[in-house]
């Protein structure tokens, strides 16, 4: 008798483990054989399997040493002070303080680095490349139901961004957001938006850029006062400065350790308002979190949440993906990622000519 | 009582042997390295420690396992849940090429995404058997339940995992 579809995928698993009996083995080979869709369904959680595996054989190896010592002490019937000491032990004992003198100055394992040494390693681990590619994504349903209708499935919004020492700086959405999204960027010069549904680009130049920096901002910066979108103030939260002085603008607390070893930091920050620069804004809070791999030292990732009246408004987590990529200078320009019959709309504050892309 | 050096030598190697497994059963059920370590000497503690007899000839594999188990889902209840790493293992240095490399993180990093929203007993199952190598008899008794309990997790574990990283892979792609 053929097995059907659904029981044939509820036993991969144990076919896959070798936990099937003769029989049943038989009789699902069979069935796969003739079935696409469950050859497929094997595949995938074959696949699955093969990277748990590798996951988690990779955590094994990172056990940290067994700690012998420690559970002796621990176990230990009486304090060794309690105990009587035989004479005849006397040379016995002094060449056990030896051996644990021995042991206790040699570096079995390095020293794990202080709060405050593993974050200036960090910094000078980023100063000592010259760009990074970095994943954003925004992780806030409420942030989501602002800006779409919340029945919808909950947007996800991912962004990849290329930053330089140069503060070169692309940003491209990834996944549904490709075909609405802007892609931006600034070529050291020029910062450029390419809007896909109005297929145009809007080039802001340098001069441009100075004149926002003056701007009295509102909503954390990136609108300016007049409701127009702020691009210096992107730049300056995106530039390369600010990744690599991440000790200096916080004051981070090491809170745990993860279990692969990377250590988590955390700073809170109460933001002033934008408005009045010297007023704390009371109801909201602004929480930081480092995830720094110990060894090379790098921030992996940065979770970034405003917190506002008890919710949680906007996180965002940034994730390092790539150093030293080296790209070349045509991937900063609008040209690589505009089509051709693009329109073009120049805001230099010198001219607001309108024409169609070289 | 006794201490692990007076252990017969063949007991004490085994001890020694199991604390790997033992810490990472910890770590896979609780997503805490720290908390781990302290959990898997409290489990060989509390074996050396029993005032009943232990039968060190016996296997202690299975009965170490269950302990520990027992301490981290206790552990675990107790406390919110802690986000275990994006990324497994120590990064590997940019190699041939940097694309490679990106991919390769975001993989890891999707995993453990998908990983961290199992709850913790289903976690302990993949742990046993994925990273282990575990017969589904062998993690019944660790876990204390039955075979069939352990397939059905299993399944549900990788069919979850396996719809989460699809999604989480459309929304690169």
């Amino acid at each position: 008798m053929t097995m059907p579809c659904e029981t044939v995928q509820e036993m991969l698993t144990p076919l896959l483990d070798q936990e099937l009996g003769q029989e049943e083995r038989v009789a699902m080979e069979a069935h796969l054989a003739s079935c696409s869709l469950c050859q497929e369904e094997r595949t995938h959680i074959m696949e699955v399997t093969k990277a748990t595996g590798e996951a988690f054989r990779g955590l094994l190896v990172q056990a940290p040493p067994y700690p012998e010592t420690m559970l002796n002490a621990s176990l230990a019937e009486k304090p060794i002070w309690k105990r009587a000491l035989p004479v005849k032990s006397l040379l016995a004992a002094a060449a056990v303080i030896l051996a644990i003198v021995t042991i206790v100055f040699t570096p079995r394992h390095e020293k794990p680095l202080s709060a405050a040494e593993l974050l200036q390693k960090a910094t000078r681990a980023l100063a000592a490349h010259d760009d990074a590619e970095i994943q954003v994504t925004f992780k806030t349903p409420f942030f989501n139901a602002l800006l779409g209708d919340p029945k919808e499935k909950p947007d996800i919004p991912r962004y990849r961004i290329l930053v330089t020492r140069n503060n070169q700086l692309l940003i491209v959405p990834l996944g549904d957001r490709r075909e609405q999204d802007a892609t931006s960027g600034y070529d050291g010069k020029t910062f450029w938006q390419y809007d896909p549904t109005a297929n145009a680009v809007t080039l802001t130049s340098g001069k441009k850029l100075a004149e926002t920096e003056s701007a009295r901002t509102k909503d954390g910066g990136l609108v300016a006062k007049d409701g127009s979108f702020n691009p210096r103030m992107l730049l300056e939260f995106l530039s390369w400065d600010r990744f690599t002085r991440l000790d200096e603008d916080f004051d981070w607390r090491e809170i745990r350790t993860g279990i692969d070893g990377r250590r988590i930091f955390e700073s809170k920050v109460v933001p002033t308002d934008p408005e009045h620069p010297d007023v704390l804004m009371k109801n909201a809070l602004v929480t930081l979190t480092l995830a720094i791999d110990p060894q090379e030292g790098l921030v992996e990732s940065v979770h970034i949440v405003y917190r506002y009246f008890g919710a949680d408004v906007l996180a965002m987590e940034f994730d390092l993906l790539a150093l030293d990529r080296h790209p070349a200078p045509e991937v900063f320009s609008y040209a690589t990622h505009a089509p051709k019959d693009a329109k073009v709309v120049h805001e230099s504050g010198e001219s607001d000519d309108t024409d169609e892309k070289k | 009582m006794v201490t692990t050096s007076r252990l017969n030598p063949k007991a004490r190697l085994e001890v020694q042997r199991l604390w790997p497994q033992v810490w990472g059963l910890a770590a896979a059920i609780t997503g805490d390295r720290h908390a781990a370590e302290d959990l898997a000497q409290d489990a060989i503690l509390k074996l050396l420690s029993t005032k009943s007899a232990i039968d060190f000839d016996r296997p202690l594999r299975p009965l170490l396992l269950t302990i520990v188990r027992r301490l981290a889902l206790d552990h675990a209840a107790g406390r919110p849940r802690k986000a275990l790493p994006l990324i497994e293992g120590d990064p590997e240095a940019p190699e041939n090429s940097p694309d490679e490399f990106a991919r390769r993180r975001e993989r890891k990093k999707l995993l453990w995404e998908a990983l961290e929203d199992l709850p913790p007993v289903w976690r302990a199952v993949l742990w046993l058997r994925d990273g282990l190598g575990d017969s589904y008899a062998q993690i019944a008794e660790i876990l204390e339940i039955t075979t069939d309990v352990v397939r059905t997790t299993l399944h549900r574990a990788r069919r979850r995992l396996r719809a989460k990283l699809e999604a989480q892979m459309e929304d690169l792609s």
